[in-house]
């Protein structure tokens, strides 16, 4: 029987001189391992910790633009009642003073206010 | 059938007391007379719905055509303050001394505007019935209703004279906001001479621009107001805390109606993209560091005509 023909390469790699990987080597890559391992934890917190800024700066806008824009609509509230005020007042008290002319300067209520209740007492 | 409910009909109006359209227009030309030519003296309460309050205060009131004196009684916060209308300029004298305000008269606006309405018989119709006695005289009471029968104003008037003794003025919806009636009232009484002169020396008084002027330096607001060729001409003013913010409030009068000033400290909210309040024009603006808006009956064109027409000085 012939025997099978062998390839040269095969015959080089076995002529190889086996070799142990260094202890020293692989103990160098184990504490790399853990290592990476410790910091992993620290940057997914990192990463999450800012997604939360982000989020919170982003909630912070939203309700700057919420509370200026209620802010807004309140003044403008305010603003018209006066205006009406001023219309009623001018065909009711006529040559007469308006309630919010009790003093040039001063606060926005007139200092004689009466509630429904008060006027039903009379 | 129809004959019975004719009667009913008739018999219910009849309970009320109301009587035909018809004899409500004499009596309406009588009160628009004698808004200009009526005369008296008279103590009246006023009522005003601020928000949801109502403000109330009592007065004495001298009529004289269209001069007026108005004098406020004790126990109001006003108490001492007299205005004096001479049918051409209105003064306000203040017990604490300071001047004499002055400015255009008044009344004859208010006088005006309730002569409009009760001229206009397109927009408005009216209704009359008996009325109960007010300040010791009968009266009729006139209604005016717009086209969709809400009551507008409901005047109380003594028939013979035209006076009114007693007016309800309501909302859009029929809501009561506010109106006056007198307690007692003497009909062509005897004046004092000079009771509606102009008081005190011309030099004692300041007219409201120079109040304005005076008013802005003092509370460190521009000294910015509407052109007074552009049709209204500035009535009152005034600092008030609005919405937590100090605001200079300037009233205007014209022949198209009432519009307001206001002055706002700081730049801050975007007022101009809001929605103006139905029946009313907004317009809001920003000039050297200060926020402006402008509410008013007049298109929200001509509001920005006036803006345009600002003089700061």
């Amino acid at each position: 029987m012939r025997e099978p023909q062998r390839h040269p390469v095969e015959d080089w790699m076995r002529a190889l001189p086996e070799e142990q990987p260094s202890l020293a080597w692989r103990a160098a890559l184990n504490e790399r391992l853990a290592r990476e391992a410790r910091r992993r934890p620290f940057r997914r917190a990192f990463a999450a910790s800012g997604l939360a800024a982000a989020a919170l700066a982003a909630c912070a806008v939203w309700m700057a633009v919420v509370h200026r824009r209620e802010g807004a609509e309140a003044l403008q509230e305010e603003l018209v009642a006066m205006h009406r005020t001023f219309e009623l007042g001018l065909d009711v008290v006529g040559p007469g003073l308006l309630p919010e002319e009790s003093a040039i300067g001063g606060s926005a209520e007139p200092p004689w206010v009466w509630s429904e209740s008060d006027l039903e007492a009379l | 059938m129809r004959l019975v409910a004719v009667l009913l009909a008739t018999g219910s109006l009849a309970g009320l007391g109301w009587t035909r359209p018809e004899e409500a227009r004499p009596l309406a030309d009588r009160v628009v007379r004698s808004l200009w030519t009526a005369r008296y003296s008279g103590e009246r309460t006023v009522e005003l719905l601020r928000g949801l309050q109502r403000v109330r205060h009592s007065e004495i009131v001298h009529k004289d055509g269209a001069k007026t004196r108005v004098e406020y009684l004790a126990g109001s916060p006003l108490e001492g303050t007299v205005v004096v209308e001479d049918g051409r300029r209105r003064y306000v004298v203040r017990p604490s001394g300071e001047g004499i305000e002055e400015g255009p008269a008044r009344g004859d606006d208010a006088a005006r505007r309730l002569a409009a309405m009760l001229s206009d018989r397109e927009r408005f119709a009216l209704r009359i019935r008996n009325g109960e006695i007010v300040a010791g005289l009968p009266s009729r009471v006139l209604e005016v209703v717009d086209r969709r029968g809400i009551l507008a104003q409901r005047l109380w008037v003594h028939p013979p004279s035209g006076v009114v003794l007693k007016r309800e003025l309501f909302g859009p919806a029929g809501r009561r906001l506010g109106g006056f009636e007198f307690r007692r009232i003497e009909l062509n009484p005897r004046f004092e001479p000079g009771l509606f002169d102009p008081p005190g020396l011309p030099a004692a008084r300041a007219p409201v621009l120079e109040r304005l002027r005076a008013l802005s330096r003092e509370a460190g607001f521009l000294p910015a107001h509407l052109s007074p060729r552009g049709g209204f001409r500035l009535d009152a003013v005034m600092v008030r805390r609005i919405a937590g913010r100090r605001v200079l409030v300037q009233v205007y009068r014209g022949r198209e109606g009432l519009v307001t000033l206001y002055q706002l400290e700081s730049p801050g909210e975007r007022l101009e993209a809001l929605q103006p309040d139905p029946g009313l024009s907004f317009h809001a603006w920003e000039r050297s560091g200060r926020s402006f808006v402008l509410i008013g009956e007049p298109p929200a064109g001509r509001l920005r005509e006036l803006a345009a027409s600002l003089v700061v000085r």
